[in-house]
């Protein structure tokens, strides 16, 4: 479907919830209950300004239905499931239809068309295939577009190289995190990416990561580095994905309604303000939601993008409201963080914030390991690189943040999503759920 | 001469790990010096081979380099001899990193601007270099 304005994109949206809501209205039990306490009938959500009188859709919700109470067709039509791995209490299970399966797989293999991949190229999916649906999102859109799929899985550091080294993979997906961690092991055998590798492009998600891990990624293979977002509440990858431009992710708005609002208050932010993320899928069968609440924080705006691509842009995620942290009042995001000590481009990603409460305040500890490549022997360079950080840091958080010099392989390293704050207060800071 | 640099966390048992390390490969430590900044700092080795150190120590996964530094033989003298003449050749002496022994004699171990010319104004004075 080809959009020459945005009013046809907002007209093929129309008319999309409105067979949504009547879909909805008639297969999904949790719908019909919410339609019944909001005292509303299908015929009041006729466009996209009627959406709010819906009300949220939470991850409470779906643990509270957990495992099938939001399944809009009989089981025997589901063909998939996943679930997102539940650190505070039950995972929240998720399932697909074929169709469901088929639009995921077109979305997929038009996120990496996005990022210039064509059948021609190779991808080794470094992710795990479970549960998880970084995987299985992946392979079938990369098989969906004709692209050789390797799927090597997460893990098994040493495997990964020599399949990307013997097979000649152009391109892999897996977390920015784990990417530096591989590319640190290729830079450490000896391999060197430009001649012994023929990687062209990445694909990486799943967590925040910002423009100084990019580079460092780009750096450490040759290659052309893409942010992509999806949540698996709403299918998985496959939300939005960055375009060569690398200047912020479009989301497929022909498929996806998107709102952004105030994580405090639910009040809805026009466009250019930064809020919570809340998205309605306007294609699936087996479990059809509707104002979907992400805890992603981000700011929707529409910029006339020189890719060509109707469809408005969310900027790079700057971290989850659960992640946001708040130290003496002030919203600090561990992506801001992480930025500012990469931008220092003697240090290679490995640290880790510490928030403590000392007396009546709360204290920010950022601990960054020394390598070799940055120690030159000399105390002045040392304290001079740490002062340089914290003032960095102070005027990016705007709350003073204390830098500790670590020896080298003190902090523990991650393969799956990276765990670097270690919150010591014990305190809930509520209001943002 | 050339001097071990280490990079250390000020916790318990990080000096003792580095000195452990040396002295089990025959590494002999004749002079030591601890700069520090709070959380960490730098420790500051003479030895009788600083490469053979540093290898040992990164190795160990420890943060080590070798530093040129200026070392005079100051059985016979003081610092502020030494400071003195440097000055009036404008040799600037930005760290003095402490005292070792090379051999029973005594050695200050200076950090100069300018390695080359103190190492040559010193032993024109009669001085012995390290």
């Amino acid at each position: 479907m080809e959009f020459k304005s945005r009013e046809e994109i907002i007209e093929y949206q129309n008319k999309k919830l409105r067979s949504c809501v009547e879909y909805a209205s008639k297969n999904s039990r949790f719908f019909k209950d919410t339609l019944k306490k909001c005292n509303l009938k299908p015929d009041d959500i006729k466009n996209i300004d009627d959406l709010h009188k819906l009300p949220f859709t939470t991850k409470n919700d779906l643990r509270d239905n957990y495992p099938f109470g939001l399944m809009a067709v009989p089981m025997e039509e589901i063909v998939r499931f996943h679930a997102s791995s539940g650190t505070t209490g039950k995972s929240t299970v998720v399932y697909y239809t074929k169709n469901d399966l088929d639009t995921w797989s077109n979305l997929m293999a038009r996120v990496l068309a996005t990022t210039g991949l064509t059948k021609k190229d190779s991808m080794q999916i470094i992710y795990n295939y479970g549960f998880f649906t970084g995987g299985f999102g992946f392979h079938y859109g990369a098989e969906r577009l004709g692209i050789s799929v390797i799927p090597t899985g997460s893990g098994n550091t040493k495997k990964q190289i020599e399949i990307m080294r013997d097979f000649g993979t152009t391109s892999f997906t897996s977390t920015p995190s784990y990417a530096i961690y591989l590319g640190e092991a290729i830079e450490e055998i000896g391999i060197n990416p430009e001649k012994d590798l023929k990687l062209k492009i990445g694909v990486f998600g799943a967590e925040p990561w910002g423009e100084g891990m990019r580079q460092r990624i780009e750096e450490l293979f040759n290659i052309n580095a893409y942010d992509n977002y999806g949540i698996s509440e709403l299918c998985g990858p496959g939300v939005a994905v960055e375009c060569k431009e690398k200047d912020g992710l479009h989301v497929w708005e022909d498929h996806f309604i998107m709102e952004v609002i105030n994580p405090k208050t639910g009040e809805i932010l026009g466009e250019g303000e930064r809020g919570e993320l809340v998205f309605t899928p306007l294609w699936k069968e087996a479990m059809p939601l509707f104002r979907y609440r992400t805890k992603d924080i981000s700011v929707i705006y529409e910029d006339k993008c020189n890719c060509g691509l109707p469809f408005r842009k969310i900027e790079r995620l700057h971290g989850r409201s659960d992640d946001m942290l708040i130290i003496r009042g002030v919203n600090v995001f561990p992506s801001q963080i992480e930025e500012v000590i990469l931008k220092n481009s003697a240090f290679k990603g490995h640290y880790a914030i510490i928030v403590e409460r000392k007396g009546p305040l709360d204290h920010l500890t950022i601990e960054i390991e020394v390598t070799k490549d940055l120690f030159t022997g000399n105390l002045k360079d040392l304290i001079q690189l740490k002062d340089k950080v914290e003032d960095d840091l102070k005027s990016v958080l705007l709350v003073k943040a204390n830098v500790k010099l670590v020896e080298e392989g003190t902090i523990p390293r991650s393969q799956g999503k990276a765990q670097r704050v270690i919150d010591k207060r014990n305190i809930d800071i509520g209001g943002i759920k | 001469m050339k001097i071990l640099s280490v990079f250390i966390e000020n916790k318990p048992k990080r000096l003792s790990k580095i000195i452990e390390e040396l002295s089990k490969e025959g590494i002999s430590i004749s002079g030591l010096a601890i700069a520090d900044a709070g959380d960490f700092g730098i420790v500051r080795l003479i030895v009788n081979d600083a490469k053979k150190g540093a290898s040992i120590l990164s190795k160990q996964e420890m943060i080590a380099n070798i530093q040129d530094v200026v070392g005079v033989n100051v059985n016979n003298s003081t610092i502020s001899e030494i400071a003195k003449i440097l000055g009036e050749k404008n040799v600037n002496i930005e760290d003095a990193l402490g005292f070792g022994f090379i051999n029973n004699d005594k050695i200050l171990v200076l950090k100069v601007d300018n390695i080359e010319s103190a190492n040559k104004i010193l032993s024109k004075e009669g001085f012995k270099i390290y």
